[in-house]
């Protein structure tokens, strides 16, 4: 079962801005055709995710971690595969110009997800889905 | 009575057609030869272009049903694009795996896996063609054969000792992309370091005409070439067997999957199940050759002769990622390929006789969610990453050098629930030694990919059967048991029952295997033809 606040929190966090009820489809027609039903804790992180969308970048990151083969980190994959496939959906992978001081966003970027990974093993311990 | 039933239309079975037919005989090929829908679609633009333009395009790129996604539940993901998940539909079905730790990649498509070939075409040298247990001369000659009838281009440079062995002058390699053009010019000013640490590193000798087609078509530089299997100038074996049929001279049954076969006096009854009826039929012919892949053609002849386990080969598989700092955040822009590149040969002895390879890719058209799920990093900060990353990165994938051990088997085991009342179980496990030789061979990689500019990333071991590289079921012996095979292609224990895959082959270079099968299976149908 899927439903749109789900993917509107998935496209919100993955696209920064609001779905539309086409993409919902392709989702929920990819939930089905890939047979991603949630385990009961995996139900619990969603649920958490949808009340605290401000973490989800965080539980992103967890379940990389923690469970990378879950059925919840397959529908992430699933939304970002959905949401790459749009022709305005390029730019988030592929870039037109050339960036300037890729090395040192590089490295700024490998701190944010040092920090990142650290948050969420903390909240992966501290929290209890049971 | 059918003169030559050949079962299988994958590579081996295309070539052991092509030869017989060369000799003058009428081969009927027997093979389910599943083609699926056709999702090919004109691939006019480039990867950049559909990207931006094609509201469809995630039915070319993940498959109308998400096919390219599916396996991402599998214990063994084959990365078909959706243009080729053809390649392993029904094999659920009909060719059953149980529970085990051997995670093989099969096909019951018209052309095989031949259809998914990488197009990678390496010579054995002498020494391992010798270890593979194959007649050196017979085999050289086969070589020389096949560069006629297929069109190489690339290898002739600084690895030509081991890409064509000098046997022939291949055609012109494939443009190099953007991403490759660097690491070429580090590679002609490091060729003495990495020949120091044991490498020689060249272009990727490929199935694709540049300069002379055999079909009408040269090669068109696409960044789309990694999703189809459309390249019309590449050699693939279904193409010959359409030719093969047009000429009269095969008699092309699909729909039959061959169980077992048994030798009644001087003919050979094939008995198959017709996949379509689901009715049990049987033909009868002068002579078998077996062409249908070491896992299948062992399926086939345990069937047929009462042996329940069988020795089995594959190479160990790894993939490097790397990165070229320099190219980090580059524009997205120019050609792309999605062929192998470059060759990297670990012959650290100089003996040719034990040697690992990688096949060097840029990967621009992977999509990035593919690569985000590699690593420990969630999906938005991954897409940042990526955009740094894509023009910069290259994958390494290092096939190693396999020999048989008392622990790598297959068994076949009755199970009635299945469709053919069994399946096969898979048993592999590397020995020690095995172990520490990969893991001392990832780690020259490692310093062979820095000395050509491109920073290693991380290692990533494949979980066994993901090479595709299959052989050593049914091993060459002169005299050997009824599960073993004669030098020169005949199953012993038959007369007239031959093998033409990799069933044979003792030993595996970590050089693609694809040229070398086509080479014995030309040999061992000549011979069929002859004898």
């Amino acid at each position: 079962m899927t439903s749109t606040e789900e993917f509107e929190l998935l496209f919100r966090y993955l696209k920064g801005n609001h779905s539309d009820d086409n993409l919902y489809a392709r989702y929920a027609n990819g939930v089905t055709s890939l047979q991603l039903s949630l385990a009961p804790k995996e139900q619990q992180q969603l649920l958490w995710c949808i009340q605290h969308p401000v973490w989800i970048g965080v539980v992103d990151y967890g379940l990389a971690l923690h469970t990378p083969s879950s059925n919840l980190r397959k529908r992430f994959a699933l939304a970002a595969a959905i949401i790459e496939c749009q022709p305005n959906g390029v730019e988030l992978y592929l870039n037109q110009k050339r960036i300037k001081s890729p090395v040192f966003k590089t490295f700024i970027w490998g701190i944010k997800a040092a920090m990142t990974m650290v948050l969420a093993k903390m909240l992966f311990l501290l929290k209890r889905w049971s | 009575m059918i003169d030559f039933v050949v079962v299988g239309s994958g590579c081996t079975g295309a070539i052991a057609a092509k030869t017989l037919i060369d000799q003058g005989k009428n081969v009927t090929l027997l093979d389910v030869g599943h083609v699926g829908q056709s999702k090919e679609e004109n691939n006019q633009q480039s990867f950049i272009e559909k990207r931006e333009s094609d509201p469809f395009q995630q039915d070319f790129f993940l498959g109308k049903q998400f096919e390219s996604l599916a396996n991402l539940n599998q214990a063994n993901p084959s990365h078909l694009t959706p243009q080729r998940t053809f390649i392993s539909e029904l094999v659920e079905k009909y060719l059953i795996w149980d529970a085990g730790d051997f995670n093989p990649i099969e096909s019951l498509a018209k052309g095989g896996l031949g259809n998914a070939w990488g197009l990678g075409s390496y010579i054995y040298s002498p020494q391992e063609l010798k270890k593979a247990g194959l007649e050196i001369d017979t085999t050289l000659d086969a070589y020389r054969w096949l560069h006629e009838l297929l069109s190489i281009s690339g290898g002739n440079d600084f690895a030509a000792t081991y890409s064509t062995g000098h046997l022939y002058e291949p055609e012109p390699a494939i443009p190099l992309d953007f991403n490759g053009e660097r690491l070429w010019q580090r590679l002609q000013k490091n060729q003495k370091q990495l020949a120091n640490i044991g490498f020689s590193v060249g272009r990727a000798p490929l199935a694709i005409s540049t300069e002379n087609p055999k079909n009408g078509k040269l090669y068109e530089p696409s960044d789309l070439d990694f999703y189809s299997t459309g390249i019309t100038s590449a050699f693939r074996p279904i193409n010959l067997i359409e030719q093969l049929e047009q000429t009269g001279k095969l008699h092309y049954i699909s729909q039959q999957l061959v169980l077992r076969f048994e030798e009644v006096e001087d003919r050979v009854v094939v008995h198959t199940l017709n996949i379509e009826t689901g009715k049990h039929d049987q033909f009868a012919c002068k002579k078998l050759i077996l062409a249908a892949g070491a896992l299948s053609t062992a399926r086939i002849a345990m069937r047929s002769t009462g042996v329940t386990k069988l020795p089995v080969i594959c190479n160990p598989y790894s993939f490097i990622p790397s990165v070229q700092i320099g190219l980090l955040g580059s524009a997205n822009c120019g050609y792309q390929t999605g062929l192998a590149q470059f060759a990297l040969y670990y012959d650290p002895e100089r003996k040719h006789e034990e040697v690992a390879m990688g096949s060097l890719y840029s990967y621009r058209s992977l999509m990035g969610f593919r690569l985000t799920r590699e690593f420990p990093v969630g999906f938005k900060s991954g897409q940042e990453f990526l955009k740094l990353l894509m023009p910069a990165l290259n994958i390494t994938g290092v096939f190693h050098p396999e020999s048989g051990s008392e622990t790598k088997y297959i068994e076949l085991v009755k199970d009635p629930s299945n469709i053919t009342g069994d399946a096969l179980r898979g048993s592999y496990q590397l020995t020690k030694e095995e172990i520490k030789r990969i893991k001392s061979t990832e780690k020259a990689f490692k310093k062979a990919l820095k000395k050509l500019g491109a920073q290693p990333i991380k290692v990533k071991q494949n979980p066994a059967g993901a090479s595709i590289h299959y052989g050593g079921t049914l091993p060459f012996a002169e005299n050997g048991s009824k599960a073993s095979t004669h030098p020169k292609g005949r199953l012993n224990g038959f007369k007239q029952v031959f093998i033409a895959d990799g069933s044979g082959f003792q030993f595996l270079s970590g050089k693609g295997l694809t040229l070398t099968l086509m080479a014995n299976a030309h040999n061992v149908a000549k011979h069929a033809a002859e004898h």
